[in-house]
């Protein structure tokens, strides 16, 4: 009896066709077993866990088709740093087509001086890895909280342990979440009340970042405030203003594509409060019917449950602000996010300057916006401090984001150009008082 | 109706997880350190009790025999001195 209910269920039919067929392979296999049980040692690795090693191949040879045409699009985009010609060769350690010749690959010392192959074969594997067609129970994301459970938002590693995420052991795992849960995760960093990040000179909040912070903090835990001084007998004047948190989302591509149960994480984190997800921008409505961002003159709205919604509007912010359809704007309600807007690069350098800022300063509001890597971002605040240096206040100044994806991706055009999503991330706000000159 | 077993434990063997390490790692030296001073706060106190009672020298003023010829001719002085007294 003892002997059935300790097998697990895989075991047991084992056992039954063990018994059928009597196979001595079999047999072998679970004595083997059996001995390894009881001296307590790991199963044997199967071959469809991921290793750098098996996941490893070059990508102009790859098993996987979209790999191999990645391999042949930075061919004919990229350019060699070395020659400056075509790149045609690829690197062995990396696997990744990155300069023009063998020779070339050689000549480069910075290149081999600062291992940057290592970095560009995390992507080949990381690649591979999500192609590879293995099982991946790291997707079942938990459900509700318990209420006695406190979340740990210090790191990626402690977040998935408190919150109760399958067991993520390797790299390739916590790539394959991270990158997804990146948005939603960041958001309740900044604004959970046990943020890691801490006040100036501890951390890398400003006074006026606290400011704002305490404002949302005191509309998401506005039930428990409620729920003290009701059990104390004192009666507040009831619960604030009672509408769902909206949370903009400026530019939105990828992560206006999110699925429900992704960004139903954030509310997971939240449970008293609804929110309402806004993703404003030409690309923020992907139909997958068509294949194709569609644009629509009225919002879309999807309803994932009671207590968030999805509402995409597919115009540019300031059209929106013109046109006062998110007014009034309430610090204690709205937060504003730009996920990697690249203020300061050429291509969308006037829409976000001359339009999409002023109005985002004008509401008042904190806005929190992230880079791909450490120059991205210092190029994007620099900016904003030099075309809007006194008009606005920096609620968090440009440090690494806890909650960045930690898969490593890869621009085609230049391949030796790795980053990370979400990597850095800093806050800045309309200036709320009236300077005054005396 | 049982509890859940941990994801975080190998469902064969029990060990933690690496996630779990991980996870585990922030809190390591300091526990650690916990452990060696609660170790060391009890381990002192014992050895010390142990020391303390092992020192037997409740009966060190009682003559042992054989008692030497000096010494038992100064013995019955005292005995002598103290029944004297006692007079």
């Amino acid at each position: 009896m003892l002997c059935t209910w300790t097998l697990r269920p895989g075991v047991r039919s084992a056992h039954r066709a063990l018994r059928a067929s009597g196979l001595p392979c079999i047999a072998r296999r679970q004595l083997m077993g059996f001995v390894r049980n009881a001296l307590g040692l790991e199963p044997p690795p199967s071959p469809m866990d991921p290793t750098p090693e098996n996941r490893f191949h070059p990508w102009d040879q790859s098993p996987v088709d979209a790999l191999r045409e990645r391999a042949a699009r930075i061919k004919t985009l990229a350019k060699c740093p070395v020659t400056g010609l075509n790149v045609e060769y690829t690197c062995p350690l990396s696997g990744i087509p990155t300069h023009h010749s063998r020779e070339a690959w050689e000549q480069d010392t910075q290149y081999h001086a600062t291992k940057r192959y290592e970095t560009l074969k995390k992507v080949n594997i990381y690649e591979h890895d999500l192609r590879s067609g293995r099982p991946f129970p790291e997707f079942d994301f938990p459900q509700e909280q318990g209420y006695d459970k406190v979340v740990n938002m210090t790191n990626w590693d402690l977040f998935f342990y408190t919150r109760g995420f399958y067991s993520m052991d390797t790299e390739f795992q916590l790539a394959a979440v991270t990158k997804m849960l990146s948005y939603p995760v960041t958001i309740a960093s900044l604004l959970a009340q046990f943020s890691p990040y801490s006040l100036n000179p501890k951390g890398p909040i400003t006074l006026e970042g606290l400011k704002s912070l305490a404002a949302v903090r005191y509309t998401l835990y506005s039930q428990s405030f409620n729920n003290s001084a009701r059990a104390g007998g004192v009666t507040t004047g009831g619960a604030l203003k009672n509408r769902p948190m909206r949370l903009f989302v400026l530019g939105a591509r990828a992560e206006a594509q999110l699925p429900g149960h992704v960004w139903k994480q954030l509310s997971y984190l939240f449970p008293e409060q609804s929110f309402e997800m806004v993703f404003i921008g030409p690309e923020s409505y992907y139909d997958r019917a068509r294949g194709q961002y569609v644009r629509s003159p009225t919002p879309v709205v999807e309803k994932v449950d009671e207590t968030l919604k999805f509402i995409h509007y597919t115009d540019y912010f300031h059209v929106l602000h013109e046109s006062q359809d998110f007014f009034p704007y309430d610090p204690y309600f709205d937060c504003f996010f730009t996920f990697h807007p690249g203020f300061a690069s050429p291509e969308n350098r006037d829409t976000w300057l001359s339009n999409t800022l002023p109005a985002l300063l004008d509401t008042k509001c904190a806005i929190f916006t992230t880079g791909f890597d450490r120059d991205d971002l210092m190029n994007d605040v620099a900016l904003l401090n030099e075309k809007f240096g006194s008009e606005m206040d920096i609620l968090m100044e440009p440090t690494k984001n806890v909650f960045g994806s930690t898969k490593w991706e890869l621009n085609d055009l230049n391949p030796h150009e790795v980053y990370q999503f979400n990597m850095y991330i800093a806050g800045f706000r309309g200036k709320r008082y009236h300077t005054i000159k005396r | 109706m049982g509890l859940e077993p941990s994801r975080y434990q190998d469902p064969r063997t029990w060990k933690m997880t690496p996630a779990m390490l991980r996870a585990r790692r922030p809190f390591f030296a300091r526990n650690m350190a916990a452990l060696v001073l609660l170790l060391g706060t009890t381990s002192a106190i014992y050895t010390y009790t142990y020391g303390f009672l092992h020192r037997d020298n409740d009966f060190v003023d009682v003559p042992i025999p054989p008692v030497d010829e000096g010494e038992l001719e100064q013995l019955k002085q005292e005995y002598a001195a103290h029944l004297e007294s006692k007079k």
